[in-house]
């Protein structure tokens, strides 16, 4: 299988991982993307900005992707998370799966991210128009 | 005694007000008993550390894990990424 995982400090180019995952034996290309949300609830977002612990979560991605190669018939598979600042609209993650079929594509696009959001050591802080900033620990 | 460092990530970061602590342990200190310890020198981890995480040496740590000289401790506090 082709993979590629990537943290990365520049905006993630898309477009290039969905040409990268096509394949002629993949009749399904599934595109996710993360972007900032600038309204959560009634609180507003003046940006984000993404940490992580680098080598430990290389590694988690690249488990979580196995995992998922192991599961379901994925042809090539691309996962990229921006690091830093990010402004509402623009994109923090990429997966990008190709499978012979959509129902598998789908499947493991879905829980790849599950997977992403439960354990990958990364972090982010909101920051608010009136510059108050809190790191997000979710409590359960 | 063994000297190892613990890494902060985030909130835990903001907390413990560095990113990187120096610590000298009993030889065998398990990552249960290095929590114990962090958890009385700063209190207010107290509120990340039910939901954290801990890795040694870029390896995901169980609470058991005994720690060995020069072993880089990591805790991770619940995680936000995605």
């Amino acid at each position: 299988m082709n993979m590629r995982i990537q943290l990365t400090n520049e905006p993630i180019a898309h477009q290039d991982m969905v040409e990268n995952c096509r394949s002629k034996s993949a009749g399904a290309v599934v595109l996710f993307l993360g972007t900032v949300r600038e309204i959560t609830g009634n609180e507003q977002t003046l940006f984000l900005e993404y940490e992580a612990f680098a080598p430990l979560a290389e590694k988690a991605l690249a488990e979580i992707a196995e995992q998922a190669k192991s599961k379901w018939a994925i042809e090539k598979l691309e996962i990229i998370h921006r690091l830093g600042i990010l402004q509402p609209g623009e994109t923090s993650i990429a997966v990008c799966v190709s499978c012979p079929h959509r129902a598998d594509a789908f499947a493991a696009c879905q829980q790849i991210m599950n997977k992403i959001k439960e354990v990958v050591p990364i972090w982010k802080k909101e920051t608010s128009p009136k510059g108050v900033s809190n790191w997000i620990h979710p409590a359960n | 005694m063994i000297k190892i460092s613990v890494l902060f990530f985030a909130g835990a970061r903001e907390i413990v007000g560095q990113n990187r602590l120096e610590m000298e342990l009993p030889a065998l200190t398990s990552i249960a008993e290095l929590r114990g310890i962090l958890m009385v020198r700063f209190p207010r981890l107290e509120s990340l550390a039910s939901r954290a995480a801990f890795a040694v040496n870029e390896i995901f740590a169980l609470p058991d894990t005994l720690l060995a000289q020069n072993d880089e401790v990591a805790f991770l506090p619940a995680v936000s990424g995605g």
